[in-house]
């Protein structure tokens, strides 16, 4: 990797001084009373940011800037879909009475986080970068009331363990690699056993933050305590920001030593967590009567399947991980803003789902394609996801992980053809209209679920790209 | 050249389209729409029987990444479910909502599963076989589920549950084809050459998965318990597209693993005696029956059991028979439902206990009904006639004199519709009295499906000829 080689490094700018701009101004409007020039400033200055992010990721440039970071396919993608994904987000919040400004300042922490994730060079950004979407994202919960302390400590103190375990696996990590850089690390891997631990404990800070298996235990209920449009913010930005960190930390620091011999351990490792993750997810889900806490399983099974694709770790598999990381977030996105524009309405259990349908047929109909995809029945776009992570697992000859995949995509018809069946009940309750701000949201999600599930090569191409940069 | 099967697809795509846009005159659509398709497909068989070459191919790119195209072919078994099919859909979208019931609705639903049908029968290779396996499939689940009689949501719950079990196995017998087809061709008609190129132990995995995919769908004895009430509990017209197509989807799948794969030969007895079991156990189950169209649905298990049981003997006769069989079958079906529809419109009853004389009132219907058993007993100058002589004389040949006994299944269920014909239909003891009249849209439907009947039924060289283009 060449530095200043591409003669792409002015769109950088393009990127981070909108997004400086965009913290400075964020803070400094926590003392202006304009709602609206906050909410356009960010989704103005989001925009830009996430365009030129995109036009980066198109050009296939690969530089380094400001030492600790590096811009490559892999990272402004992503970055490109987290800022889509947070302007969505934002247009979420805005119907909400809270003051706005000072969620405002919270989010474009949460934006800054994430991009010292997707454009590290250094273990200590990504390490930066987590924390800060974790913290920015407690304090939202914290900041939204009195009723929400207790998912806002949860999160905190779940942040501050996976700091922790993170640090320490760094601390392995020093002797070998002073540098703590993502490239080029651990050419020469001398004491395996210790380099091994580190990668364990990286991947056990990492699920707990994007809650795979044995760490999840705080997703429900911080889920289901925090306020709808920030349990959107969780679900599709903060767990996807770990899932960049550990496809970073797997597919790169410890390359030279999965190539040493390494690989079974680490392969091994994210096999199991897939596995148990993907079960765990979905039968809990099954005995859920809650909306938001079945919505809350139903994500933890779908890291699952992400994690299928960075178990298999060729090409083909972080491509379609990269794939699922995107097609995830805007379809979770969608779903949990139905289920908060509801829970608005004091509705959330699936008992007051039951007639839906009859009440607004734009939400029933469009939180069934939503299911619909996350159970990957085509020509949606998780069916794509699925089929492409299910068969790079085939590929590399872990066929046994696609098979247990198939089957949980099997297992999860079950709840979600529950919830469909409630809605569309008939019971002839008076009609509730939807807030604007929510439609746009929503029929933004389901244009990018249908249009990128019949024609898949609009994003499969940017994330074989975005793969092969890694 | 005009692209005929690109037109299939987009132009029922179109009118979808047109339907979720323009609220009025929606029955009047998929009217349209389903006619279109009967033109379109004439036209295909057309080209097919003037050019003398039954596999029309039309490629088109699609996810390019994945070396996967968008390939439609005809084969002479589709080229006959597709007249089928378009006759099928043409009178559900014409008569088949007798009652006007929430219109709007069931033409989208329709005219979706126009799609799927259409895709399906087309399809080129295997991914754009599962797509519209699955559009098929969630189309009906609506059907019911939203437009069904009293006991949908459990009857829609099984089928949705069923189905997709199916479409797992599906979906991992198709990633096992791709990853070891030499090229990673999924293509239907190279799969005879990819698949002797596998080893053999997953010959038999892809084999066995796909097979029982199918069988669920057919359905066959253990897997069958969806379809008496999926098919009773869904509304007119889905129970005329779920017996007279969606069935056949499973049959056209048996049609290509038997055709291509060579492993079917250690196998096709046991596969034959289960066929023939299934079709004495669905005629014994019939006859405990009291609802008239959980009669009629056990008719297609019945029905669907001697057509696997006709491409389990694996001589070509008996292939024809099958394919000739499903169009009989498919054609015949939907006329019984389309006349027990009109029934529970007019006697607002399914119950043969308390239906008595009601030919009094429903005079055309009652021998519509009547002309449904000819066909599918196989009385001469029916379509079911010609399929039961091809398929018995292929059993003949494959199995001896034993091949025949599966024709008592048909005897019996023969038996008991006549039975049931004449005392509720045509018996004046405790006659009663219609409550409601249907006006002249079904008998429409009736005409256009006795007239395809009777025609294949007197003319059956039209189809052989199609069949048998080499």
């Amino acid at each position: 990797m060449l530095p200043y080689a591409s003669g792409q490094e002015p769109a950088i700018y393009l990127i981070a001084v909108p997004l400086l701009l965009l913290v400075v101004s964020a803070i400094a409007q926590v003392y202006s009373r304009s709602r609206k020039l906050s909410f356009v400033s960010i989704i103005v200055l989001l925009l830009i940011s996430g365009s030129a992010s995109l036009y980066l990721s198109g050009t296939g440039a690969s530089f380094r800037f400001l030492s600790v970071l590096q811009a490559n396919g892999f990272g402004s993608l992503l970055f490109g879909a987290i800022s889509i994904a947070i302007v969505l987000i934002e247009v979420l919040s805005y119907g909400n009475t809270g003051k706005l400004q000072r969620f405002n300042m919270l989010l474009s922490f949460v934006v800054l986080g994430a991009f010292l994730v997707a454009f590290a060079y250094s273990i200590i950004a990504i390490l930066v970068g987590v924390e800060m979407v974790i913290l920015a994202s407690a304090f939202m919960i914290l900041q939204s009331g009195k009723n929400y302390v207790e998912p806002a400590v949860k999160l905190f103190v779940l942040g501050a363990v996976a700091t922790a375990v993170f640090t320490l696996a760094m601390a392995l990590l020093f002797p070998y690699d002073v540098n703590l850089s993502l490239v080029g690390a651990l050419a020469a891997p001398i004491g395996k056993f210790i380099i091994g631990m580190s990668l364990v404990l990286f991947i056990g800070a990492l699920s707990i933050e994007s809650a795979a298996f044995p760490f999840n235990f705080w997703v429900p209920d911080v889920y289901e305590g925090a306020p709808g449009n920030i349990t959107a913010l969780l679900a599709g930005v903060n767990k996807k920001v770990a899932l960049i960190a550990l496809i970073e930390i797997t597919m790169l620091v410890f390359a030279a030593y999965s190539a040493s011999g390494g690989m079974p351990l680490l392969s091994d490792t994210l096999v199991i967590l897939s596995i148990l993750t993907m079960f765990f997810g979905n039968l809990a889900a099954l005995v859920q009567r809650n909306i938001k806490r079945l919505f809350a399983y139903s994500s933890i099974s779908q890291i699952g399947y992400i994690l299928i694709g960075i178990a298999v770790a060729t090409h083909l598999g972080v491509e379609s991980s990269i794939f699922y990381i995107i097609a995830h977030m805007f379809m979770i996105i969608g779903a949990f803003a139905i289920v908060f524009w509801l829970e608005s309405r004091n509705i959330r259990t699936m008992d007051e789902y039951s007639g839906l349908y009859g009440r607004n047929a734009f939400a029933a109909i469009g939180l069934t394609i939503l299911m619909l995809s996350m159970a990957g029945i085509p020509p949606l776009v998780g069916f794509v996801g699925k089929f492409i992570l299910f068969s790079s697992a085939v590929y590399g000859n872990l066929a046994f992980l696609a098979f247990v995949g198939v089957i949980n995509s099997f297992i999860s018809i079950y709840y979600y053809a529950k919830v469909m069946n409630q809605m569309f009940l008939r019971k002839g309750e008076r009609h509730i209209s939807m807030d604007r701000n929510i439609a746009v949201v929503v029929a933004a999600c389901l244009v990018f679920v249908i249009a990128v599930g019949i024609f898949p090569q609009l994003l499969l191409g940017a994330a074989s790209a975005a793969a092969a940069a890694l | 050249m005009i692209p005929l099967l690109l037109l299939m697809l987009a132009i029922p795509a179109f009118f979808l389209a047109l339907l979720i846009v323009y609220k009025r005159r929606s029955a009047w659509i998929a009217t349209i729409s389903a006619a279109s398709g009967l033109v379109l497909a004439i036209a295909v068989i057309a080209t097919a029987a003037f050019s003398g070459n039954p596999s029309i191919t039309e490629n088109y790119g699609y996810i390019p990444s994945l070396s996967i195209g968008l390939n439609l072919r005809t084969s002479p078994a589709s080229l006959v479910l597709l007249l089928m099919t378009s006759i099928v859909i043409l009178v559900t979208a014409s008569s088949g909502n007798i009652a006007k019931d929430r219109e709007r609705t069931a033409s989208i639903l329709l005219v979706l599963f126009q799609i799927g049908a259409f895709g399906l029968f087309l399809s080129g290779n295997f991914f754009i076989f599962f797509i519209f396996w699955d559009i098929g499939v969630i189309a009906p689940f609506f059907m019911i589920n939203v437009l069904g009689s009293a006991n949908r949501r459990a009857a829609s719950y099984k089928f949705i549950i069923y189905e997709l079990f199916a479409s797992a196995l599906l979906l991992f017998g198709i990633l096992l084809i791709y990853f070891y087809a030499p090229g990673h061709s999924l293509s239907i008609s190279a799969l005879p050459s990819a698949y002797s190129s596998m080893p053999v132990g997953i010959q038999e995995t892809i084999f066995l998965l796909l097979f029982v995919a199918f069988l669920i769908n057919v359905p066959l004895f253990p897997l069958h318990s969806w379809l008496p009430d999926a098919h009773t509990e869904a509304s007119t017209q889905g129970s005329m597209v779920l017996s007279g197509v969606l069935t056949k989807f499973g049959g056209f799948g048996m049609l290509i693993i038997f055709t291509s794969m060579p492993i079917a030969h250690a196998y096709s007895i046991y596969i034959a005696a289960l066929a023939a079991f299934s079709a004495f156990y669905a005629a014994f189950l019939m006859m405990r029956q009291q609802d008239i169209k959980r009669i009629v649905a056990h008719t297609t298990i019945v029905e669907m059991s001697i057509i696997v049981f006709a491409i389990a003997t694996l001589t070509n006769i008996g292939a024809t028979g099958a394919i000739y069989g499903m169009l009989a079958h498919g054609i015949a079906v939907a006329m019984m439902f389309l006349a027990a529809g009109a029934i529970e419109h007019m006697f607002h009853s399914r119950n043969i206990g308390f239906l008595k004389g009601i030919s009094h009132n429903a005079k055309l219907t009652s021998w519509i009904f009547l002309a449904g058993i000819f066909a599918m007993t196989g009385v001469p100058l029916t379509a079911g006639f010609i399929a039961d002589i091809l398929i018995f004389l292929g059993a003949i040949s494959a199995f001896g004199a034993y091949g025949i006994i599966p024709l008592f299944s048909l005897i019996f269920m023969g038996a008991f519709m006549y039975f049931v014909i004449n005392k509720s239909f045509f018996a004046n003891k405790g006659r009663i009295e219609a409550e409601d009249t249907v006006d002249s849209r079904p008998a429409v439907g009736y005409a256009v499906l006795l007239a395809a009947l009777f025609l294949f039924g007197i003319l059956p060289f039209i189809l052989l000829g199609i069949v048998n283009l080499k």
